[in-house]
């Protein structure tokens, strides 16, 4: 293969690596600088922004998911979601679902991208042990149409702290989703409980905080990222023309004789 | 409101896209003479969409073409000199064989 031939092939896998890595570039990057700060809380999910809390539990007399909603009181001096007796009127040999519905006017997936939401916090505490092995982060779009993120956490005991982290990828892709106008959904967690599996007459308290990190500068900095690599490809389109070359901009500064 | 682009579209595109990549790395080094040219073009063609496809797997890099259908100014701004870069390269493989002159 000729030298130009390898040059020519070379641009045409850095067209396509460059394409490829650079999300995964300017969020291990971002990831990076802002691990370095301190996250601050960008909002606390408060009885305003709740639609509803629902326990759902397969039911395998009717053979379906069963969803109950949850009476709760919220305390806005603690910031915490009290369910003082949790309703579950049957049992099930399946993981139950602890549902909560946030207001699409105050939180859906393309407000946490407009608010560079890194991590969203919650915290759950119950009057007996249990584990959560995922939550389920589902943004819906204005047809009606969840489209969900899992994490898979795996966490036991009667206090427990979720931390639901959202790379730059995630956060954009979650950027098209502005929430169901019409039954007003705008996210929904959903909490798998694989034991117990019978929380009827539970005492819980749930807390949700949603954080970024507390230097301003460093949420808009995958943006510059992503803006100086288009200036970048730009220029590199340029030099790939016959009417601007290295050697053109060497002779541009070099000192002329006499 | 915002635009969506659904999964099933989003991985179509980074397909299409890595394959326009996968033919454009073949009519560097080669051409269209003999019937199994075509074939080794094709080949380049499925080779780049699956690295896209595998690509966006991995990084979510399709993410990009969200947030640019969305407004964002410097996804945007990427896509534009992506674009330049890849149209440049294209038009230099196509009339003159090579890529960068």
């Amino acid at each position: 293969m000729s030298e130009k031939r390898g040059v020519a092939l070379l641009a045409s896998v850095l067209l396509l690596g460059v394409l490829v890595l650079m999300p995964a570039v300017i969020g291990w990057f971002y990831d990076f600088v802002s691990s370095l700060t301190h996250q601050i809380t960008v909002k606390q999910l408060s009885d305003a922004d709740l639609l509803g809390i629902s326990l759902g539990w397969y039911n395998s007399t009717a053979e379906a998911v069963q969803w109950e909603p949850q009476s709760y009181t919220y305390d806005p001096d603690a910031g915490t979601i009290i369910i003082p007796s949790v309703a579950q009127s049957g049992s099930t040999d399946q993981p139950i679902m602890l549902e909560i519905r946030v207001n699409h006017t105050s939180i859906t997936g393309k407000w946490l991208w407009d608010d560079r939401i890194e991590h969203i916090v919650i915290a759950v505490a119950v009057s007996t042990n249990i584990t959560v092995s995922n939550v389920k982060l589902t943004a819906y779009d204005d047809a009606g149409n969840g489209h969900a993120k899992t994490y898979e956490l795996n966490k036991t005991g009667d206090s427990l702290t979720l931390d639901l982290s959202l790379s730059y990828t995630t956060g954009a892709w979650f950027s098209q989703y502005d929430g169901h106008r019409a039954d007003g959904t705008g996210l929904r967690f959903e909490l798998v409980i694989t034991d117990p599996l019978d929380l009827n007459t539970q005492y819980m308290e749930l807390s949700v905080i949603f954080t970024r990190s507390e230097k301003s500068w460093i949420t808009g900095l995958a943006d510059y990222m992503l803006g100086m690599a288009g200036i970048g490809l730009l220029v590199a389109g340029l030099f790939a023309t016959p009417f601007v070359s290295l050697r053109q901009i060497r002779e541009l500064f070099r000192p002329r004789r006499r | 409101m915002a635009m969506v682009i659904p999964d099933g579209l989003l991985y179509l595109l980074v397909a299409l896209i890595g394959g326009g990549i996968g033919l454009m790395a073949y009519f560097n080094v080669g051409s269209l003479k003999e019937k199994i040219d075509a074939l080794k073009a094709s080949a380049s063609a499925f080779f780049g969409s699956l690295a896209g496809v595998l690509g966006h797997a991995w990084t979510g890099w399709g993410t990009l073409i969200v947030l640019a259908v969305n407004w964002n100014p410097a996804a945007i701004l990427f896509w534009a000199g992506w674009a330049v870069c890849f149209v440049i390269t294209l038009t230099n493989t196509l009339i003159y064989h090579e890529a960068v002159r």
